[in-house]
């Protein structure tokens, strides 16, 4: 134990004098990593490890830790990429806001990673995530396996607990309407911005801790990502996240929400540097416009088979206009009910998301529950049971085929609603 | 719909006065809905059967053909359907389903 704790004074010292000396995270990351590897399994890592800092311990104090960091990535395997992100993203300065893992979260992922090192434990999980993660942004891939690599629920909340107090407050103007997101317990709101480098960063604020938590893993995942792989990124990797546990199934719809938030307006913040920029291009070098809007729209139609294929994430009041805009399951529930039982008052309201997690309910399915309120006189002198019958044949397409699966049915008639207004 | 089925469901149901085709079972709901009538049926004290349609594809979907009926809960008194979730809920709420469950219990 006192060769462990030389170790840690040894890299502590080390760090504190580094050119990161700002940030105390690298000494407390990897001091909770050497803490890790103290128990009798780590002996091998722990030998390589008294080696690293003593090598460390020799070498000038700034810049030591990035000069003896490629031994330290020698000398471990999976724990090696953990602890190299780290050190990334706290010398990274694009990032808006250096998220760091807890030195718990740490701990416990290089304990996961050398039983996958040792035995290939969770063999499962690892070969699915394999698949999926490969078409995320890498920040988020990586995100990804850090969680995956936690198995403890209880390290993953916190985890997450961990990103929200990182979370870069957002400016009060921008908690508007048009950045809420909708269908979300707590209050949540996502600003997209765009740098010269055509990448996309996030800012988000929300009320409430733990949709904070989600909000900023978006963030981390997603900034400094071009637009393209924004929008491919699909629900998936949130059940590889694995937070199921942790998170209700109105919390997990929510953070579904604002990931379709996020894609929804970064598509429309692309759309928008496209247009000027075609239009710059236009007017500056007559030329050149030929090819450029023609590039331009190669991507739009990119982007639009992209979204096409992908599940749709548009709502029907979106303000893109192209061929390629997604009816909603709610809107075509609403047309027909119209013409079929001419109401004089129509509410459809997707509830899904008290339902998302649901047994016998595909994950990352949308607009499976419906809240509807018919007043017809078709309904006169009907039984409920006609009269939610009446309703089911009119939306018969949806509940077989459409992926609707629930939909809670208010049915009156125009006398019973003014009667039930007049007591 | 296979006739087997049918039979299979017209026999159980002539077999047990108060039947719910639900998601779960009466221990064990698995959805707010199927609780709903689970909790309703409980307060009522009346002995009743649950069916998980969850556990079997060919009766879920079999069962949506059989009552003309598209999702779950399904309740059955006497053999015959009720209604789902709202309808049993309401039926509750206006003392109809006491009632209907009284006279299907005497006879």
């Amino acid at each position: 134990m006192a060769a462990t704790r030389s170790i840690t004074t040894t890299i502590a010292t080390t760090h504190t004098s580094s050119s990161v000396s700002d940030r105390p995270s690298p000494s407390r990351v990897v001091s909770a990593a050497a803490v890790a590897f103290s128990p009798p399994r780590y002996h091998a890592q722990l030998g390589r490890l008294r080696a690293w800092s003593s090598a460390a311990a020799s070498s000038s104090s700034v810049g030591g830790f990035s000069s003896s960091a490629p031994f330290f990535l020698g000398a471990f395997a999976d724990s090696i990429m953990l602890l190299g992100m780290v050190r990334v993203r706290i010398s990274s300065s694009s990032s808006s806001s250096s998220l760091r893992f807890r030195g718990l979260g740490l701990q416990a992922m290089v304990a996961e990673s050398r039983s996958v090192q040792q035995g290939r434990s969770s063999g499962s999980s690892s070969s699915t995530s394999v698949m999926m993660t490969e078409l995320l942004p890498k920040k988020l891939q990586e995100i990804v396996k850090m969680f995956e690599a936690v198995p403890d629920p209880r390290s993953k909340y916190e985890q997450l607990l961990h990103y929200a107090k990182q979370l870069k407050p957002l400016g009060k103007e921008y908690l508007t309407p048009e950045n809420k997101v909708q269908g979300c317990v707590s209050q949540v709101w996502v600003r997209p911005s765009v740098k010269e480098d055509k990448r996309f960063y996030f800012e988000a604020e929300s009320d409430s801790l733990l949709t904070k938590g989600l909000a900023a893993l978006l963030v981390e995942g997603l900034s400094g990502s071009t637009a393209q792989e924004i929008l491919a990124v699909t629900p998936d990797f949130i059940q590889a996240l694995g937070l199921n546990q942790s998170l209700t199934p109105s919390r997990s719809n929510g953070f579904l929400n604002m990931l379709k938030l996020m894609q929804k307006k970064t598509l429309q913040l692309y759309m928008e540097l496209e247009a000027t920029s075609s239009m710059l291009s236009n007017s500056v070098i007559p030329v050149q416009t030929s090819s450029s809007s023609d590039s331009s729209k190669d991507t739009k139609t990119d982007l639009h088979k992209m979204l096409e294929s992908s599940p749709p994430v548009f709502e029907k009041n979106s303000t893109m206009n192209s061929g390629g805009v997604v009816t909603t399951k709610k809107a075509v529930i609403e047309e027909k009910l119209e013409e079929a039982l001419t109401p004089t008052e129509l509410e459809v309201e997707d509830v899904s998301y008290r339902h998302a997690g649901h047994s016998g309910v595909e994950r990352g399915a949308t607009e499976t529950h419906f809240n509807v309120k018919v007043v017809s006189e078709s309904f006169e002198g009907r039984s409920l049971l006609k009269r939610h019958r009446l309703v089911y044949d009119v939306l018969k397409d949806e509940l077989q085929t459409g992926g609707v699966h629930a939909l809670s049915l208010i049915t009156k008639t125009p006398r019973e609603v003014s009667a039930a207004g007049k007591t | 719909m296979t006739p087997e089925l049918k039979e299979a469901i017209d026999k159980y149901l002539s077999a047990n006065k108060v039947v719910l085709f639900m998601k779960g079972t009466k221990m064990f709901p698995q959805c707010g809905f199927s609780n709903t009538c689970v909790q309703v049926l409980n307060t009522l004290s009346v002995p009743y059967e649950t069916v998980n349609i969850l556990e079997d594809e060919s009766l879920r979907q079999g069962m949506k053909v059989y009552s003309q009926w598209p999702t779950f809960p399904q309740l059955y008194i006497d053999g015959e359907f009720f209604g789902g979730c709202d309808i049993t809920l309401e039926a509750y709420n206006s003392g109809e389903l006491k009632e209907v469950l009284e006279k299907a219990m005497c006879s």
